[in-house]
C-alpha cells in the first residue's frame, strides 16, 4: 500500500479514537466493539480489522497513552503511535507522535511536537517538527524541520512519500 | 543556429571522490526544508523553505521543490516520481571522479520518464573547463550529454586548453596560400 493509500486510514484512525474517546472512556473500545484494556492509566488501544472475508487481520493498531478529552471538544493524546498493516501482516506504516490534538469535529489532527512516520520496509522516513493532518482533503502538513530518507532509490529521487 | 549540442563532459557519476556530509550515503536521498506539504488529492508533495536534497551524487539547493507521483505496480504498488520541479534560487553541486561542477537557475525540472534535468531562468553551469550559459540548459542523465539552446555562451579560461581532451595540434601550421 502506497503512502497515498495509508494517509486517510491514518487519519480515519486516529479520529476515531478521538471519537470513541470522546464517549468517555481513557481505554478506548476496539473498533469492533470490544474494550481493550490497559495497565496504563489514561492508556488506549484501538485495533482496526479488515471486512469482510479478511475481518480476522489487524488493518491498524493505534496505541497511546494519556488521552484527555479537552474542553472545546477535541482530545489530547501524550503520546500516540499508529501502526497499519497490509494483508499478509506485514508493517506498512509506523507513526509516532506527541502531544496530539484530535478535533474531529472539523476532522484534523495537529501537533506542535515532532513527528516521525516510517515505512515497514524503512525503505521512506519522514520526521519533523510540528504536523496538521486534514481528513477532508488528505492533506499533510508538516511545519517546521522537515527531514525525508529515502533508500534504495534507483535514481534521482525516485521515491517519495 | 540556436540549438548548440555540446558533448561538454558532462559529469555523470562514475566513482564518487569520497562521501561528504554534503551527499547522501550510497542508495539513500536525504530532503532537508523548512516545511513539507502533501497533496494525495493532486498528488503532489510540496518541500518549501530552504530545501537541501542530497543525493549520493549531488546536493540540490531551492527554495521550493515539487514532486509530481504517480503509482506503478499493481497489488504491491508504490509511489514514484515522475516530475520533480524545483524554484528559486536553484543551485545543483556534483562531484564525480571528473571533478565538480555546478549548476544555477531560477527553475529546474527533473522529468523522470527521459531522465533529463532542464535549467532555466539564465541558467548557468560552471565545470573545470568553463561556464556556459543561454536559455536553457538541459542534462541528459542517461546519455551523460549536455544541451544548450538560445543565445548560448561558452567561456573558457586559457588553461582548459591545456587539460585532456582540449590538446592543441603541435605541428607547424599550415603556411597561407599566396
Amino acid at each position: 500500500m502506497t503512502f497515498r493509500r495509508l494517509l486517510p486510514v491514518f487519519v480515519a484512525s486516529l479520529l476515531l479514537a478521538c471519537r470513541q474517546g470522546m464517549q468517555g472512556a481513557q481505554t478506548l473500545p476496539s473498533t469492533r466493539g470490544l474494550p481493550e484494556q490497559s495497565g496504563v492509566a489514561g492508556a488506549f488501544r484501538v485495533p482496526e480489522y479488515y471486512d469482510k472475508e479478511n475481518a480476522s487481520k489487524l488493518k491498524s493498531l493505534l496505541t497511546g497513552t494519556a488521552a484527555a478529552p479537552q474542553s472545546d471538544g477535541t482530545l489530547r493524546l501524550a503520546t500516540v503511535q499508529l501502526v497499519t498493516f497490509d494483508l499478509s501482516g506485514q508493517t506498512n506504516l509506523v507513526f509516532t507522535g506527541t502531544n496530539c490534538v484530535l478535533d474531529a469535529r472539523n476532522r484534523i489532527v495537529y501537533s506542535s511536537d515532532r513527528l516521525e512516520m516510517r515505512t515497514g520496509d524503512e525503505r521512506l522516513y519522514v520526521s519533523g517538527v510540528g504536523f496538521l493532518f486534514r481528513q477532508t482533503n488528505s492533506h499533510v502538513i508538516i511545519s517546521n524541520q522537515v527531514h525525508t530518507i529515502i533508500k534504495g532509490a534507483p535514481g534521482p529521487l525516485s521515491t517519495l512519500p | 543556429m540556436h540549438r548548440l549540442l555540446l558533448l561538454f563532459l558532462f559529469l555523470v557519476p562514475g566513482s564518487l571522490l569520497g562521501a561528504e556530509e554534503t551527499h547522501a550515503p550510497a542508495g539513500q536521498i536525504e530532503i532537508f526544508a523548512d516545511q513539507f506539504e502533501f497533496d494525495s488529492t493532486n498528488h503532489t508533495a510540496v518541500y518549501t523553505g530552504h530545501v537541501r536534497v542530497l543525493d549520493p551524487q549531488m546536493k540540490l539547493v531551492c527554495d521550493r521543490l515539487t514532486a509530481g507521483l504517480t503509482e506503478v505496480g499493481g497489488t504491491n504498488a508504490r509511489t514514484t516520481i515522475n516530475q520533480i520541479v524545483a524554484q528559486g534560487a536553484v543551485q545543483v553541486d556534483m562531484t564525480t571522479d571528473q571533478g565538480s561542477a555546478s549548476a544555477y537557475g531560477d527553475k529546474a525540472v527533473y522529468e523522470a520518464s527521459t531522465d533529463t534535468v532542464e535549467l532555466t531562468g539564465k541558467p548557468r553551469l560552471v565545470t573545470r573547463q568553463g561556464t556556459l550559459t543561454g536559455d536553457r540548459v538541459i542534462v541528459d542523465r542517461r546519455r551523460n550529454r549536455l544541451e544548450a539552446r538560445g543565445n548560448v555562451r561558452m567561456v573558457m579560461p586559457a588553461e582548459a586548453l591545456k587539460q585532456p581532451g582540449f590538446s592543441l595540434n603541435k605541428d607547424k601550421p599550415a603556411l597561407p596560400k599566396p
